[in-house]
């Protein structure tokens, strides 16, 4: 009976472990590798890289629990990437059209053929030779990223979002997103004009 | 001790010679004469004086102050002129338009002077209480402004002093990290929104085919 008991908990420690594991192989799977970038960014006129997770992430939720503005925007991003894990974003922006090699941007294209990955837009204009593909991926029934390629003549943008997020409420809130129309003091009472 | 020994050193005087020679010793030895001070003197630049109160206040600003006071009293002054002439018209409107009526008979006539005279007593009695009826509803108008005023005063509240938000003490870190959220966000939706957008015209555009077929 001891024995039952024993390999039983450890059965279950080990489908536990197993569970763990592929959960978080799956939420690795939504992060997008941007490192065949370079290329282009030493082309770029103008290079945009943000790297949100971690601890900066940590931070920023709890500043934005701190602020309480009149709109309650702030509460409603709060709430939109309340679980987020990580927001990595990248903008190119070039002096001429087409003086990138568009193999480098289908190379993260490739990446979201990947199992797990949604496809839920895809637009082909030739104005502009305007490529948009947005992409999901799910766990379950909980999104666990997003990931947006946008490329132009002149410019390209990549997004990838690691974690459940709320696409419709960060879409409508795209214009109120300079929140912190606020005074913010850092440190010891220097104070900084707000954005 | 003759006197004239002092004076002119005149004959002689044992006592007075001896002191002199003890003192002898002490005498100037150098004859010439002692430098007289200079006639022309340097005026070394000395510190600027001292800043007076009215140096503080200036003068510019003073006649500004005094044109703006006259100005103020000038028109406060018009003000309750008009005020008291609009006053004296309203109540000189009151029935006191005289009829004329032609009298032939000196009794009648007499008698008329005596009614009139009873009129513009009556009149001036019924004057008064008109007057200070006005002036009652004057100062209880001023009094209901004046109360009004400093309701308002003590409601109000500017604007940009309403919307301005609570002040929020942030780490450096904290501020970094909000900044790059932010920015992060704000990418992020906007090519969420160019690529909502976009699906949107053309699926706008497809029904727009679909209806002209």
């Amino acid at each position: 009976m001891k024995l039952l008991i024993k390999h039983s908990i450890k059965i279950f420690m080990l489908s536990t472990f197993l569970l763990t594991a592929i959960t978080a192989a799956n939420a690795q799977t939504a992060r997008l590798q941007f490192d065949n970038l370079k290329v282009i960014g030493d082309k770029a006129r103008d290079v945009v890289e943000v790297n949100v997770d971690g601890n900066i992430l940590k931070l920023a939720k709890r500043v934005l629990v701190k602020i309480n503005d009149k709109d309650g925007n702030a509460k409603k991003v709060g709430e939109a990437i309340k679980d987020l894990e990580g927001i990595y974003v990248r903008v190119f922006r070039f002096e001429n059209a087409n003086e990138y090699d568009m193999a480098d941007v289908d190379s993260i294209r490739s990446q979201l053929k990947n199992p797990g990955w949604e496809k839920l837009a895809n637009v082909r204009s030739k104005k502009n030779n305007q490529k948009i593909d947005v992409y999901t991926m799910f766990s379950g029934d909980v999104m666990s990223g997003v990931a947006v390629v946008i490329s132009e003549d002149k410019s390209i943008a990549l997004v990838n979002v690691i974690g459940p997020i709320d696409i419709e409420l960060l879409a409508e809130l795209g214009g109120k997103l300079n929140i912190p129309d606020m005074d913010i003091i850092v440190g010891d009472g220097k104070k900084k004009e707000g954005n | 001790m003759k006197e004239d020994y002092l004076w002119d050193k005149a004959g002689s005087d044992p006592e007075i010679e001896k002191l002199e020679n003890t003192l002898i010793v002490l005498r100037q030895k150098d004859t010439t004469p002692p430098e007289l001070p200079e006639k022309s003197f340097v005026i070394t630049k000395t510190e600027a004086p001292q800043k007076r109160w009215f140096s503080l206040f200036p003068m510019r600003t003073a006649a500004i102050a005094c044109v703006a006071l006259v100005v103020v009293s000038f028109s406060i002054f018009q003000y309750l002129r008009i005020e008291n002439t609009n006053l004296a018209q309203k109540t000189s409107e009151t029935p006191s338009k005289k009829n004329p009526v032609s009298v032939k008979n000196p009794t009648e006539r007499k008698q008329q002077v005596e009614d009139e005279n009873l009129i513009t007593s009556q009149v001036i009695s019924t004057k008064e209480p008109k007057i200070t009826q006005r002036a009652v509803k004057l100062k209880r108008r001023a009094s209901a402004r004046f109360r009004h005023r400093k309701a308002f005063a003590r409601n109000f509240k500017p604007r940009n002093l309403a919307k301005k938000p609570k002040a929020i003490k942030l780490t450096l870190e904290e501020k970094e990290a909000y900044d790059q959220l932010m920015k992060a966000l704000a990418i992020t939706s906007s090519q969420l929104q160019i690529a909502r957008d976009k699906i949107r015209g053309t699926e706008e555009k497809s029904v727009l085919n679909i209806t002209r077929r």
